[in-house]
C-alpha cells in the first residue's frame, strides 16, 4: 500500500533537482520505549514539500498525525530519519517556524494581554527594539482583523477570537514555514470557514510553506495543493494525493465543483482502505468513528 | 426590604450586635474572673498598644515575622524553581521535603533554643523552617507541572530562558504560589507567638506569658486581641496582593465556568 | 486556611509524590497505549523502592555529615540518634507521654467533630444563619488558639482537660469550615437533576449531600488531626503539660539533647502517620471529584 519511493529513488530524484526542497522528512521513524516493548508509531515515512506548497496531512485518529507533526517542527527528536529545512537537518524548533496549535485557550498565555502574546516570541530577536515589536504585533493584529482587542485579555475574546490571536502571534514571527496542528478542531463551523479562509490569504501573502494537520477530509482538499495520507502499522505516508483545483479557493464555489468531491471521495477512501487493511475497525471499542464519517469527520 | 439588603444586614448586625452584648452585659455582673468586662480590655488595650508597648513589643514581633517569611519566600522560590526545572531530580528529593515539611516546627523550638541561643536570628530560624516547605513544594510542583501546551508553545517560539523563567514559567505557576505563600504566613505568625510564649524578653507573646505569671488578665486578653488584629491585617494584605498577582486567573477561571 | 478539593492551584498542597510518578512519553501520538507491564515483580533502576530506598541513604548520610559539622548535642547525628532511640524507647515515659498526647489529641479532636461539623453543615445549608455567623467566625478563626493556652492554663492547669479543650478550638474551625463548604458547594446541576427527577428531602440527602459533604468532611478531618496534634504538644511544650512536648522541653533542660531530639523525631513520625491515614480516608471519600480523578490519572 506504501507509494513512497525508496530512499535511494528519493536520492536520484533530488540529483536532478536544482535546490532542496524547502521541507524534507527523510526515513522518519519515531518509537517510544514502554516498559518492556517498544512501540513503533511511525516508520519510513518520506515527505518532500516544495517552498510555498500547503499540503495537508490526514490519517485515523491515533495514526501519529500529531506525532509527525512535532518532529517536524522540532519539538520532539525522531528515533530514526531526519527533517532537513532548506537541506539543513534540524535537532530543535528552528528559525523561521511558527506552529499553531489546536488548544488555543492554553497556548495563548492567559496572563498576558493579547498584545504581550503576540510580542512575545518577538523579543528573542535582539535586534528589534520594543517600539517595533508592538508595530509588528499590530501589524500582525490588524491582518487577522483583531485590531480592537489588542489590550484584552485572551480569555475574555470568542474561541474563533482566540484562534486569530495565535495566528497573528504566528504570522509576527514571519515564518516560512507554518505548521498547524488541527487548529480549527475547537472552533464551530462557521468560524471555521472563516479561519480557513483566513490561513489560506495569509500563507499565499507571506509565501509561506504550509502543513496542516487534520481530521476534516473536506478541510484538507479545500486548503491544499496535496494531501498526504497517513496510515498503515505502524504509520507511513500511504498515499500522497494532488489537488488539481484551482488556486482561488472559495468556500461555496470550490466545494461544489465535481473535481473537489472527486478528491474528497479519493481522500476518503484512501484513508478508510488504508485503516482497513492495517486491520483497524472502523469504529473502535466505544463505538466511535476513527475514520472520517460522511460530513468528512473523523469523530462524527 | 429585599432578601439581599435584610441578608447583609444580618451579616454586618450580628457581629456588632455580640460585641455590644459584651460590652454592656460587663458593665452588670455578668462579667466572671477570666471573661473580664470588655470596657477594661479596652482600658488596658488602649494604654498599652496605643502606642506605649509598640516599640517594645509589636516591633519585634513584626520584625521576626516579616524577617522569616521574607527569607522563605526568596529562598522557597528559588530553591523552588530550580528544583522544579529538573523533573526527575524533584521527584527523587519530593519525598524527603514532604518529610521534612511534616516535622512540626513548634516541637523543634526547644531545639533550635539550644542550638542557636535566644536571639532574633534563632526565631528568624524557626519561622523558616517552618515557612519554607509550603512555599517549596508548591513552586517546586507548579514549575515541574507547566502546562505541556505553554511549555511546547515556548519552545516552539524558542523563548529566552530569561523570558521564559520571567513570563512563562513563573506567571504560570503563580496560582500555586501563592497558596503556598498564604499558608507560609499563618505559619510565620503562629510560630513566632509560640516561641515569644517559650522564651523571650520581649515580643507580643512574651508580654502575654508575663501577664499570665501576674494574674493579669485583661492584660493577656489584650495581647490575645492584638494577635488576632495583626493576623488579620496581613491576611487582609495578602489578600489584596494576591488579587492584584492573580487577577488573569481569576478571570480565566470565572469564565470557564460559565 | 481554605484547603478544598481544588485543581491543581492548591491541591499541591497535599502533593503525594506516588502520583507524581507518570510513566510512558511526553506528548505521544493518539492512543499511544503504553505496552503490558510483564507478569512478576522485577528490580529495576527506576523502580520506586530503589530510588526511595536510595533517598533513604542520601538522606542519612546528609544528617549524619550536617550533625558531624555542627557538632552540637541538640542536633545528634545517626549513631548518636540510634543509641538514644535504644535507650528512650525502653522506658516507660517515653510510653506514657505518648500516650498523653495522644489521648489529648484524640478526644479533642472527636468532641471537634461532633461539634464543628453539624455547625458547619448548617451554615453551609442556611443562608440566613451563614450572614449571620460569616463575620464572627473569620474574626475567631483568625486569632491562632495556641495563643488562648496562656488563658486556658490559667482556668485549667497544666492538666490533660486543658489540652482537650485546646484542640477542641482550634480543631473545629477546619471542620467547621470544610463542612460548609461541603453543604454549599453541591454541584447546582446534580441538585437540579435532583429535583427534576423529583428526589424526595431524604434521598437528596442521602445521595447528594451527604456524599458531598463527607468528601469536604473528610478533608477538614485531615486538616483537624494535623493542626490538633501541633497544638497539642505546642501546648505541652509552652506549659509543660505531661505529654511528648514536656519530653521535648525536659531533655533540653535537664542536658539530655539527644532524647529531646528522639522525642522530636517521635512528634514527627506522630504526624506523618496521622497525615498519611487520614489522606487515605479523604481519598476515599473524595474517589468521585473531578479534580481529584484528574489528579489520580495525570
Amino acid at each position: 500500500m506504501n507509494n513512497a519511493l525508496s530512499s535511494e529513488e528519493r536520492a536520484h530524484l533530488s540529483d536532478l533537482v536544482v535546490a532542496p526542497p524547502k521541507i524534507r522528512v527523510d526515513g522518519l521513524a519515531m518509537s517510544y520505549a514502554a516498559r518492556n516493548a517498544a512501540r513503533t508509531v511511525l516508520e519510513n515515512v518520506h515527505i518532500d514539500i516544495p517552498a510555498r506548497q500547503f499540503i495537508s496531512i490526514v490519517g485515523h485518529s491515533g495514526a501519529g498525525k500529531t506525532t509527525l507533526l512535532r518532529c517536524i517542527s522540532g519539538l520532539e527528536r525522531s528515533t530514526a530519519g531526519s527533517v532537513r529545512f532548506d537541506g539543513k537537518e534540524i535537532s530543535g524548533p528552528p528559525e523561521k517556524l511558527a506552529l499553531i496549535f489546536q488548544d488555543y485557550g492554553r497556548s495563548l498565555f492567559p496572563w498576558l494581554r493579547v498584545l504581550a502574546n503576540v510580542t512575545l516570541p518577538l523579543r528573542a530577536d535582539k535586534k528589534m527594539t520594543a517600539k517595533q515589536r508592538t508595530a509588528t504585533a499590530e501589524a500582525a493584529l490588524e491582518a487577522v482583523g483583531l485590531s480592537d482587542a489588542v489590550h484584552q485579555y485572551p480569555w475574555q475574546l470568542s474561541g474563533g477570537m482566540q484562534q486569530r490571536v495565535a495566528i497573528a502571534r504566528a504570522l509576527a514571527c514571519e515564518p516560512e514555514v507554518l505548521l498547524m496542528d488541527e487548529p480549527f478542531a475547537s472552533v464551530d463551523a462557521q468560524t471555521r470557514s472563516d479561519l480557513e479562509d483566513l490561513v489560506l490569504g495569509i500563507c499565499r501573502r507571506y509565501r509561506m510553506t504550509s502543513i496542516l494537520v487534520t481530521h476534516d477530509v473536506d478541510e484538507s482538499v479545500y486548503m491544499s495543493d496535496r494531501v498526504v495520507v497517513l496510515g498503515g502499522r505502524p504509520t507511513s505516508v500511504a498515499e500522497l494525493i494532488d489537488v488539481d483545483l484551482p488556486a482561488d479557493r472559495d468556500q461555496v464555489t470550490t466545494k461544489s465543483l465535481p473535481e473537489f468531491i472527486a478528491l474528497r471521495t479519493r481522500v476518503l477512501q484512501a484513508v478508510r482502505s488504508v485503516r482497513r487493511a492495517s486491520g483497524r475497525p472502523d469504529r473502535d471499542a466505544e463505538g466511535r468513528r476513527t475514520v472520517p464519517g460522511r460530513n468528512g469527520d473523523a469523530d462524527a | 426590604m429585599t432578601r439581599k439588603v435584610s441578608l447583609h444586614v444580618v451579616e454586618v448586625g450580628v457581629p456588632v450586635g455580640l460585641v455590644a452584648l459584651w460590652w454592656f452585659l460587663s458593665d452588670t455582673d455578668f462579667t466572671s474572673y477570666y471573661f473580664p468586662a470588655l470596657r477594661d480590655i479596652w482600658a488596658s488595650f488602649r494604654a498599652t498598644w496605643l502606642f506605649a508597648r509598640v516599640g517594645s513589643d509589636v516591633v519585634p514581633t513584626m520584625t521576626g515575622i516579616c524577617l522569616g517569611y521574607v527569607i522563605s519566600v526568596v529562598f522557597g522560590v528559588t530553591l523552588g524553581v530550580i528544583l522544579g526545572s529538573f523533573p526527575r531530580l524533584n521527584e527523587f528529593v519530593t519525598p524527603l521535603l514532604e518529610f521534612l515539611r511534616a516535622l512540626p516546627a513548634i516541637a523543634a523550638i526547644p531545639i533550635f533554643i539550644v542550638l542557636i541561643g535566644v536571639s532574633l536570628r534563632m526565631e528568624v530560624a524557626v519561622v523558616t523552617f517552618a515557612a519554607l516547605w509550603p512555599i517549596l513544594l508548591n513552586v517546586s510542583d507548579a514549575v515541574a507541572g507547566v502546562d505541556p501546551v505553554v511549555r511546547d508553545t515556548s519552545r516552539s517560539y524558542r523563548i529566552r530562558s530569561f523570558d521564559r523563567l520571567v513570563r512563562v514559567t513563573l506567571p504560570s505557576a503563580s496560582p500555586q504560589i501563592v497558596a503556598g505563600m498564604r499558608v507560609a504566613l499563618t505559619q510565620s505568625i503562629i510560630i513566632i507567638i509560640v516561641s515569644e510564649l517559650i522564651v523571650s524578653a520581649r515580643g507580643i507573646g512574651h508580654y502575654i506569658q508575663t501577664a499570665q505569671w501576674n494574674f493579669d488578665i485583661t492584660a493577656m486578653w489584650s495581647g490575645m486581641i492584638l494577635i488576632g488584629l495583626i493576623g488579620f491585617v496581613l491576611s487582609k494584605l495578602f489578600q489584596v496582593f494576591e488579587y492584584k498577582v492573580l487577577a488573569w486567573h481569576r478571570g480565566l477561571h470565572g469564565k470557564a465556568q460559565r | 486556611m481554605v484547603d478544598r478539593p481544588e485543581p491543581r492551584a492548591t491541591s499541591a498542597l497535599t502533593v503525594d509524590p506516588i502520583a507524581n510518578q507518570v510513566a510512558g512519553p511526553d506528548g505521544g501520538a493518539g492512543d499511544a497505549a503504553v505496552a503490558a507491564v510483564p507478569a512478576g515483580w522485577q528490580l529495576r533502576a527506576d523502580s520506586l523502592v530503589v530510588r526511595r530506598g536510595a533517598l533513604l541513604i542520601a538522606s542519612l548520610l546528609v544528617w549524619q555529615i550536617a550533625a558531624a559539622a555542627i557538632d552540637n548535642e541538640a542536633f545528634p547525628t545517626v549513631t548518636h540518634f540510634a543509641v538514644a532511640v535504644g535507650e528512650v524507647a525502653r522506658t516507660s515515659a517515653y510510653w506514657v507521654s505518648l500516650g498523653q498526647t495522644l489521648a489529648a489529641w484524640a478526644i479533642g479532636l472527636s468532641a471537634a467533630v461532633l461539634v464543628g461539623v453539624p455547625i458547619g453543615l448548617l451554615i453551609g445549608l442556611n443562608t440566613v444563619v451563614d450572614h449571620a455567623t460569616r463575620v464572627t467566625v473569620a474574626a475567631l478563626q483568625a486569632i491562632p488558639s495556641i495563643v488562648l493556652v496562656p488563658l486556658l492554663v490559667l482556668i485549667y492547669g497544666t492538666t490533660l482537660q486543658m489540652k482537650i479543650i485546646l484542640v477542641f478550638i482550634a480543631a473545629s474551625w477546619p471542620l467547621l469550615m470544610q463542612s460548609s463548604y461541603g453543604a454549599r458547594e453541591v454541584d447546582h446541576v446534580a441538585k437540579e437533576t435532583a429535583r427534576s427527577y423529583r428526589l424526595t428531602r431524604i434521598d437528596q440527602a442521602r445521595y447528594l449531600y451527604l456524599p458531598s459533604a463527607s468528601a469536604f468532611v473528610a478533608t477538614g478531618l485531615r486538616i483537624a488531626a494535623t493542626i490538633a496534634l501541633l497544638v497539642t504538644i505546642g501546648s505541652e511544650i509552652v506549659t509543660s503539660a505531661p505529654g511528648i512536648g514536656l519530653q521535648i522541653q525536659l531533655g533540653e533542660s535537664n542536658g539530655q539533647p539527644d532524647r529531646a531530639f528522639v522525642y522530636f523525631v517521635t512528634a514527627s513520625l506522630l504526624g506523618l502517620l496521622i497525615a498519611t491515614a487520614f489522606r487515605r480516608i479523604e481519598r476515599l471519600a473524595l474517589f468521585w471529584h473531578p479534580a481529584h480523578r484528574a489528579r489520580q490519572g495525570r
